[in-house]
């Protein structure tokens, strides 16, 4: 009885040191801004690697979904005669919701696991280590790029999921299912506004980004130094990942769209 | 010869000849002891061996030395500053002045031979790239892989990566190197040439080496200086002749591999009889 | 270092596809090309009841959006809402006896401005008050206006 108490606490305790190892990380994190703005290239290669290599998930998974929206809403809206705002739908859910959101989660499984997976190997490996004994600050030269690389990187593959997406109902519900051209467009047009939902959706996708890279940076710089070891923290930054930002989701969603 | 720090009254010459002193020193890792009052002198110009069982903290020797690590107590000093007493930045420059070869060379992956040792030369000097180039080549010819520059950790072997992170770990021009088991899993060609290399770089640059290792035979024979370090306090010490012709029958089963003595071949176990007739 | 250079024309062509995508979304997508950027002065209108009218909500005439809602603040000694309109600079032909009412586009939806014109010459400047109101319909009013109405009626008979 005692002994689970013990461990509870133990836990408790071992939970809190994690998080403030977390922070600290993040504080040496923001520290090395400065420093990465006169190295450039560090961060062109971070955003490649965050970016670029999400493009092709972010895209297909874009138009699917896109696609979808507009064949269930149609079916949905049919039914109390009001087909000519798919549009509004498909353009109004892809925008404020799933464009941001579920980029998120698909970054990060692909990219979030393998940032979790270098920087894991690379504490296995003593790298970074041997980067402290050569004097380089091993969190300003490897986190803080990649930390801003997934920041940079997130709004721009939300913002390319949210128009493949809404080019996917286009075809789906002006190309297939007969919904007029002129009024997809125009209905969207005056319903959908630039500071509501673009921006909102923007800043959504932002914090998402930090959210991720952040959880993925901590659980290979944290992680135990082994091949378990980091196999096990590559499966807590998709888990981890997942549930921030559906987390985080539904405050931001109360935040912004609620009255 | 049994463990004793220097006495007084040599300690006012000895201060100079001195690059790392240790006094004190104690740290635990969770609940283990890992040092428990260890002092420790490494002399300038001389390759001193720490030796030791595995598992005795050797490597976390190296950590306190570099304060990668805080002890509990005790004080270390590298060239007359207290480590654990310097700024970031003083921390950093001290870095400069440390070489260390780690057991896996610990090498950048995503970068080539050339590129790795370059490395500290990038971040920590404004040298032009030229000049970076003949620095480079000429550590690499040193450890004798200046061909090898174009080549990914990926493709080297293991002593060939452990030649180029000693070539990286020379590239500033250091005052010590520190060598964390350089000869663990090493065929004996490449251990002998490591072990040359250790030697010759010694001297040739009048550095300072401290190497850590349980590798006996090798390391005895290159050492200038010996401690052995066993349940967190220092057992021997002394030049390796003396620490080899010690009275303590723990060093003597230690030196010569004697698979029974002091340290027992037996795991505690109940009876012989118990275990099979009971 | 040519593989250097392929990976930062693939970065660059990444970032100019967010853009082109958040550009898309802001042009094709969002109310971007019907607002008007241009500037606009203020006007006031009370109300008695503004209803579920909302801060930029759009104000009307002749079924043409001319402004915005830009404020709507409580008179704690009149008892009155008192909405700022803001109205594009272009639209300075307003009556000062035009009618501001509050309209609720089709039945359920969102509540705007409809502003009527007046017969008069002058027109309003920036600050000026628009002094003929009409408030917004409360469902609930209706509904009860209604039964009492059809109460009266049934008693009548």
């Amino acid at each position: 009885m005692l002994d689970s108490l013990a461990r509870l606490g133990r836990s408790g305790l071992g939970a809190l040191e994690r998080l403030g190892r977390a922070h600290l990380m993040l504080a040496g994190i923001l520290q090395g801004l400065p420093s990465l703005l006169v190295r450039p290239g560090l961060l062109v290669a971070q955003v490649y690697n965050v970016g670029v290599l999400s493009v092709l998930i972010v895209a297909v998974s874009g138009l699917f979904v896109g696609m979808v929206l507009a064949l269930q809403g149609y079916y949905v809206l049919s039914q109390f005669g009001a087909e000519q705002s798919l549009g509004v739908m498909v353009a109004a859910s892809l925008v404020r919701e799933l464009g941001p959101v579920v980029t998120a989660l698909l970054v990060a499984g692909r990219a979030g696991s393998a940032l979790t997976a270098e920087i894991g190997l690379m504490k296995a490996t003593e790298q970074l280590s041997g980067l402290e004994m050569m004097a380089v600050d091993p969190v300003k030269r490897i986190l803080t790029p990649r930390f801003f690389g997934g920041l940079l990187s997130m709004p721009l593959l939300a913002a390319m999921f949210s128009a493949v997406g809404v080019l996917g109902g286009y075809f789906v519900g002006v190309g297939l299912l007969g919904v007029d051209d002129g009024v997809f467009w125009s209905q969207m047009q005056a319903k959908i506004d630039l500071h509501e939902d673009v921006y909102n959706g923007v800043i959504k996708s932002v914090v998402f980004g930090a959210a991720v890279t952040w959880i993925a940076l901590f659980q290979g710089y944290d992680a135990v130094p082994t091949s378990e070891g980091v196999s096990r923290a590559t499966t807590r930054t998709v888990v981890s990942g997942a549930l921030a930002v559906l987390g985080l989701d539904f405050v931001l969603t109360a935040l912004m769209f609620g009255d | 010869m049994t463990a004793s720090a220097p006495t007084p009254g040599t300690q006012a010459t000895a201060r100079r000849d001195v690059l790392v002193r240790i006094r004190g020193l104690h740290f635990s890792h969770r609940e283990n002891r890992v040092f428990d009052g260890v002092d420790l002198d490494i002399r300038r110009g001389q390759v001193t061996a720490i030796m030791g069982p595995s598992g005795t903290g050797k490597t976390t020797l190296l950590k306190l030395i570099s304060a990668q690590l805080y002890p509990q107590a005790g004080t270390i000093e590298v060239d007359g500053q207290d480590v654990h007493r310097l700024s970031r930045g003083e921390l950093y420059r001290l870095r400069t002045r440390m070489g260390m070869l780690f057991q896996s060379g610990a090498l950048l992956t995503d970068l080539s031979v050339f590129d790795n040792v370059a490395y500290p030369l990038r971040e920590h000097t404004r040298l032009p790239p030229s000049m970076i180039r003949k620095l480079v080549l000429m550590k690499l010819e040193a450890v004798g892989l200046r061909g090898a520059r174009d080549l990914m950790p990926s493709e080297l072997s293991g002593g060939m990566a452990r030649r180029v992170a000693l070539a990286r770990a020379i590239a500033l021009d250091p005052l010590m190197i520190m060598y964390d088991e350089p000869f663990t899993g090493q065929d004996p060609m490449s251990m002998g040439v490591l072990v040359t290399l250790i030697r010759q770089l010694n001297d040739a640059s009048r550095l300072t080496s401290i190497v850590v290792s349980h590798d006996v035979k090798e390391t005895a024979g290159i050492a200038d200086y010996l401690y052995i370090i066993a349940n967190g306090k220092v057992m021997a010490q002394g030049t390796p002749d003396e620490v080899k012709t010690a009275q303590s029958p723990w060093v003597d089963q230690f030196m010569h591999g004697l698979p029974d003595g002091p340290v027992h071949f037996h795991y505690p176990a109940p009876q012989l009889e118990q275990d099979f007739l009971g | 270092m040519s593989r250097m250079r392929t990976m930062e024309i693939l970065v660059g062509a990444f970032m100019a596809g967010g853009f082109v995508a958040l550009f898309f979304l802001a042009m094709k997508v969002s109310n971007l090309s019907a607002e008007t950027i241009g500037e606009g002065y203020p006007l006031a209108a009370r109300f008695d009841n503004v209803g579920s009218l909302k801060v930029r909500a759009p104000v009307t005439m002749a079924g043409v959006r001319i402004g915005r809602v830009q404020s709507i603040r409580f008179d704690k000694t009149r008892y009155e809402a008192v909405v700022t309109l803001n109205i594009g600079k272009q639209y300075n032909t307003i009556p000062i006896d035009t009618f501001a009412s509050i309209y609720t586009q089709g039945l359920l939806g969102e509540q705007y401005i409809g502003l009527s014109p007046g017969g008069s010459e002058e027109f309003l400047h920036s600050g000026d008050e628009l002094t003929h109101t009409q408030s917004a319909l409360v469902l609930e009013q209706l509904i009860g206006q209604y039964m009492f109405k059809k109460a009266g009626e049934d008693a009548a008979k």
